[in-house]
C-alpha cells in the first residue's frame, strides 16, 4: 500500500498547470487506501467487492501515468 | 491516460461521487434531457432498466453502465474482453467476495449467458460502492451548516447569496434541500453549454499519430477534432434514433457536475482541472469565466451553437467571485472543525 501512496504523491507533483487532471477520484482511491484496515462494517458485500473493483479500476489506470506525463508536451 | 502508454481519452474524467444520483437519461417537456453518467450522458442506464435478471434491481442506474466502459475501452483499461475482466476477477485474492455479494453463486464465465450477467454484475458491484456512504458522505461543512451545527463565515455566506443569486449558479447547481429535506446534489442533472474553449493541452489532440491494432487512430481529427458533448451522442445513439432529431438544439451541451467536493484534492499543491476538458485550473478562474466570457478576452467557445446566455457577463466585482470561491471551497467531503 505504501508504493502505491508513494505512486500517488509522484503523480500529484507531475500535475503541473498545463495537464488535465487524470481523474477527480483521486482522492476516493486516497481515502479508501489510507482507511482500508479499516473494517467498521459499514458496507455490505455487495459494496465491499465494488470497493475492490474501484481500487483495481483505478490503479491500473494510474500506473502508467508518470512515464506517459513525462513524455507528453 | 490509458493503461497502453501514449493512449489518452478525450474528456477529464467525471467524479465517481454522488454519481449514482443521476437517473436514466430520459427526455422531459420543453426538450430538456436529464440524466446519464459521463459528461454527454452516453451511460444512459437503460441497459440496466431492461436487464432485471442481473441482481437486486428495480430501476436502472446510469453508474454501473459508465463503470463497466473502462475495463473495455482501448484507451483506458483496454482489457480484451468480459470473458478476461471476469477470469482476473476470479484469480484475484478478493473473488470470495464474489460468492458472499451474490448469495452463495461462484463466479462463472463459460457461456454467453454467464459472462453477460456476471459482467452486468460487476458494474453493479461498483455502482452499489459508489453509492455508499464512504463514497457519498454528505460531510462538508455546507452539509453541517444546513444541519445549524456549524457557521459558515462572512465571506463564505456572501458566496453562497451570490451563487443563489446574482451569479445565477443555482439554477443548475442546486444549493437547497430537497422536497423531503435530502441534502441537495449542486446538479439538476441536465446538459449546458457554457463556451468553454478547447482545452490546447488536451492529449488527445495527439492521438491522430496512435494506433490501435487494426490500423486505425484513436482520433483521425486530429487537432480538428471538437467534443459536441449531448449533441454528438445523441446523433448517433442507436437505441433512440428518434432522438437524432434533437442532436443539433443540443450541440456542445455537457452534463452539469455535481459541484460536492469541487476542491477536494488528494494533497496540498495538486492541481485540479475543471470543465469538460480540464482546460481550467482554478476554481477561481471557472467562476472569473462564468463572469466574464462575454468580454471578449476569451478564446472562442469550442461551440459556438447553443450558448447558455445567463451566464457570461454577471458583473461581479474580483471580491465577489473570491466569495464564490470561498462558498465552493464549503462543499469539500471530510470537514472537521
Amino acid at each position: 500500500m505504501s508504493g502505491i501512496l508513494f505512486l500517488g504523491l509522484i503523480i500529484s507533483s507531475c500535475t503541473k498547470e498545463n495537464d488535465l487532471e487524470f481523474s477527480d477520484n483521486l482522492y476516493q482511491a486516497d481515502y479508501v487506501l489510507k482507511s482500508r484496515k479499516v473494517n467498521d462494517g459499514s458496507l455490505t458485500p455487495l459494496q465491499q467487492l465494488g470497493r475492490e473493483f474501484f481500487l483495481i479500476k483505478f490503479l491500473i489506470l494510474t500506473a502508467w501515468l508518470v512515464p506517459s506525463a513525462m513524455v507528453r508536451r | 491516460m490509458g493503461a497502453t502508454p501514449q493512449r489518452f481519452g478525450n474528456r477529464k474524467p467525471p467524479s465517481a461521487a454522488y454519481a449514482t444520483f443521476s437517473p436514466v437519461l430520459h427526455l422531459e417537456e420543453e426538450r430538456i434531457f436529464i440524466g446519464g453518467n459521463f459528461w454527454n450522458g452516453r451511460a444512459t442506464g437503460e441497459h440496466y432498466s431492461s436487464n432485471l435478471d442481473a441482481g437486486v434491481l428495480t430501476m436502472g442506474l446510469p453508474a454501473a453502465e459508465q463503470a463497466l466502459v473502462p475495463f473495455l475501452n482501448p484507451v483506458e483499461q483496454n482489457n480484451a474482453s468480459k470473458a478476461d475482466v471476469l477470469k482476473q476477477i476470479a484469480k484475484s485474492k478478493y473473488a470470495y467476495l464474489w460468492t458472499e455479494a451474490w448469495d452463495g453463486e461462484e463466479l462463472t464465465y463459460d457461456t454467453h449467458d454467464e459472462i453477460s450477467l456476471n459482467y452486468d454484475r460487476v458494474g453493479l458491484a461498483i455502482a452499489a460502492y459508489e453509492g455508499s456512504p464512504e463514497v457519498n458522505a454528505f460531510s462538508s461543512k455546507y452539509d453541517y451548516y444546513l444541519q445549524d451545527m456549524v457557521d459558515l463565515t462572512s465571506q463564505e455566506i456572501q458566496g453562497l447569496d451570490l451563487f443563489n443569486g446574482d451569479a445565477m449558479c443555482s439554477g443548475c447547481h442546486i444549493s437547497e434541500r430537497g422536497s423531503l429535506g435530502e441534502p441537495p446534489l449542486f446538479t439538476d442533472f441536465t446538459f449546458n453549454n457554457l463556451g468553454v474553449p478547447k482545452n490546447p493541452y488536451n492529449p488527445f489532440y495527439d492521438e491522430d499519430e496512435v494506433f490501435l491494432p487494426d490500423g486505425s487512430a484513436i482520433n483521425p481529427l486530429g487537432d480538428g477534432w471538437i467534443d459536441y458533448g449531448l449533441g454528438g451522442f445523441l446523433e448517433n445513439d442507436s437505441n433512440h434514433p428518434e432522438w437524432a432529431s434533437l442532436a443539433t438544439e443540443n450541440m456542445g451541451k455537457q452534463k452539469v457536475p455535481t459541484l460536492r467536493n469541487v476542491d477536494k484534492r488528494p494533497g496540498n499543491g495538486f492541481t485540479k482541472a475543471y470543465m469538460h476538458n480540464g482546460v481550467f485550473k482554478s476554481l477561481k478562474e471557472v467562476v472569473h469565466f462564468y463572469n466574464t466570457r462575454d468580454d471578449g478576452t476569451w478564446p472562442v467557445p469550442e461551440v459556438s451553437e447553443n450558448l447558455n446566455t445567463d451566464v457570461g457577463n454577471l458583473g461581479l466585482t474580483d471580491a465577489e467571485e473570491d466569495a464564490i470561491v470561498a462558498f465552493l471551497k464549503t462543499l469539500s467531503d471530510g470537514y472537521v472543525k
